[in-house]
């Protein structure tokens, strides 16, 4: 009542469009992607460019199955988003066949089954990953180390071997170089399972000063993205800051709890895919709430559930399952917070 | 205490009921159309579901590992459930008729039905106690009735014309529970001894 806006016609459209929103989260990733490069290796965007590839392919094949026209959604732009996004939540080592089904499922099963962009209920790139992630979990957790600049092992032509050359059969981490290790996620959850300390754990080579080394920069580098598109208006502030309030205030409290049990809240805003869920995978306007206060909530959801899952689960990153349990709340969560119109009871 | 907690939170989200075992789902997609039999599924089976695992498993400890042969473990399983939830529904009436009215359509459905055959027979594996029978069915009810409520805001969603047609109706429905279901796999490892 108090801050309510009347808004009368006409209505102008602002001109923005579904592509050019696109567009600007995929720049906004740039930086992120750039130091992602840095730390570990042109992997990634071997990765980037594959699942673009299959993306195209797969959507186009869809598409002519569902008469639709090609040049206008090939062209809109969210189908590299989604890509884009999926093959930043896979390992730079990640087989290219895990990559091509990873995309099917996200297209045909989150996105096409539902009618295509603007009605699925799912995010296609949170979907894509989880399937994977409970398919293939041996080849899922084999991760890079942090390297700072160019090196050999990490060079173009290790990564080529990693992706195109493994034997399909022979899945197991012999196969791997020294270069390989779990993410610091991985290892702080195997170690404190093991009852080590929080702070013996952190003097491990592979940690920095708040997070994992080299994941702490590259969440850096997705957080100063997010910020410029906040500040393009493209994304509203209410979901990054409900996640990344949420995650701070679970953490917070549990660290408090016992600082040997539980990591501070910098280290686990800092690592995993938290930021680059919080700015790009969760604000997907498609799968996310409508509403000013919904989107509280939603945020405030997945925020809780990634302490959660992290915290509690078997898994060491929980933000695919949380954004995936949070959409699903989604239509609820909108039913509850409509505002309601003048007249209505 | 906080093993109590962990079978609360255990079989509502972890092991959920619908999710997880793929029970209940005839309930689900029967009074998941409008809000109001929703609402009434959940008040029935907040009220059954930890009757009749407490009364199950009393039965199971004191009579029928003692006195009844193997294989007629099941049927007496059955016979039990069928009686505990007429009876409890008796006892709705008679407490407060408002309510019985409103589940009154449910109780038929649910008397031969696999949700709380189900539950009972998954229950032997981890219930050691009258309490943690009682959390147990609770924490079952609360899950069932989160995927229901979930489910109907949903459903609203997926009488969509864009749909293509072969995956309209039931089927787009099954691949929605699919894909929470493969959501909810991320509690894994929170489940109970």
């Amino acid at each position: 009542m108090i801050n309510q806006q009347l808004l009368t016609s006409p209505h102008r459209h602002d001109g923005s469009s579904v592509r050019t929103k696109m567009l600007w989260v995929c720049v906004s990733l740039i930086p992120g992607i750039a130091c992602y490069t840095w730390f570990f290796g042109p992997g990634i965007l071997i990765q980037c460019l594959l699942a673009i590839v299959f993306a195209l392919l797969v959507e186009s094949v869809l598409l002519k199955i569902r008469k639709q026209k090609l040049s206008v959604f090939l062209l809109d732009g969210s189908v590299y988003v989604t890509a884009i996004l999926f093959a930043l939540m896979i390992s730079p080592f990640t087989p290219w066949w895990i990559n091509f089904i990873g995309i099917c499922f996200g297209l045909v099963f989150a996105k096409h089954l539902y009618g295509g962009l603007g009605n699925n209920i799912f995010n296609p790139a949170a979907t894509a990953y989880v399937f994977i992630l409970l398919c293939f979990p041996v080849a899922m957790n084999q991760w890079p180390s942090a390297i700072d600049g160019p090196s050999q092992e990490t060079s173009i032509k290790n990564s080529f071997k990693y992706i195109f050359l493994m034997p399909h059969d022979s899945y197991s981490e012999n196969n791997y170089d020294s270069t390989s290790s779990a993410t610091p996620l991985a290892d702080m959850q195997n170690r404190l399972a093991a009852m080590e300390m929080v702070n013996e754990i952190r003097t491990s080579s592979q940690y920095g000063n708040y997070a994992g080394k080299g994941w702490e920069w590259v969440s850096i580098f997705y957080l100063l993205g997010g910020i410029g598109l906040i500040a393009l208006g493209v994304i509203s502030w209410h979901i990054p800051v409900a996640i990344l309030g949420s995650v701070f205030a679970f953490s917070l409290i549990f660290n408090m709890y016992d600082t040997n049990l539980y990591p501070s809240s910098l280290f686990h805003i800092l690592s995993g895919g938290c930021i680059l869920a919080a700015f790009f995978v969760a604000t997907d306007p498609v799968t996310a709430s409508a509403t000013p206060i919904g989107k509280l909530i939603y945020g405030t959801i997945i925020g809780g559930l990634i302490y959660a899952i992290r915290s509690w689960g078997a898994y060491p990153d929980g933000v695919a399952f949380a954004i995936i349990i949070a959409n699903g709340l989604v239509p609820m969560i909108d039913e509850y917070t409509r505002p309601y119109i003048i007249g209505e009871n | 205490m906080s093993e109590l907690l962990l079978i609360l939170v255990s079989t509502s989200v972890a092991n959920n009921l619908v999710l997880n075992y793929m029970l209940g789902i005839d309930p689900l997609l029967a009074t998941s159309r409008k809000t109001g039999p929703a609402i009434n599924t959940c008040l029935f089976m907040v009220f059954t579901m930890p009757v009749v695992s407490v009364i199950s498993y009393t039965f199971n400890i004191y009579i029928f590992e003692q006195h009844v042969p193997d294989y007629l473990h099941l049927i007496s399983t059955v016979i039990i459930i069928a009686v505990t939830v007429m009876v409890t529904g008796l006892i709705i009436q008679r407490l407060s008729p408002n309510i019985y009215i409103r589940i009154e359509k449910i109780i038929p459905l649910m008397m031969v039905n696999s949700t709380l055959l189900g539950l009972v027979l998954i229950e032997k594996k981890y219930v050691y106690s009258m309490i943690s029978a009682l959390f147990s069915g609770l924490g079952t009810a609360l899950g069932f009735c989160l995927i229901l409520m979930m489910f109907v805001s949903i459903r609203k969603k997926l009488d969509n014309p864009e749909i293509p047609i072969p995956f309209q109706g039931i089927a787009i429905i099954f691949i929605t529970l699919g894909i929470l279901s493969l959501g909810f796999m991320g509690f894994s490892g929170i489940s109970s001894p």
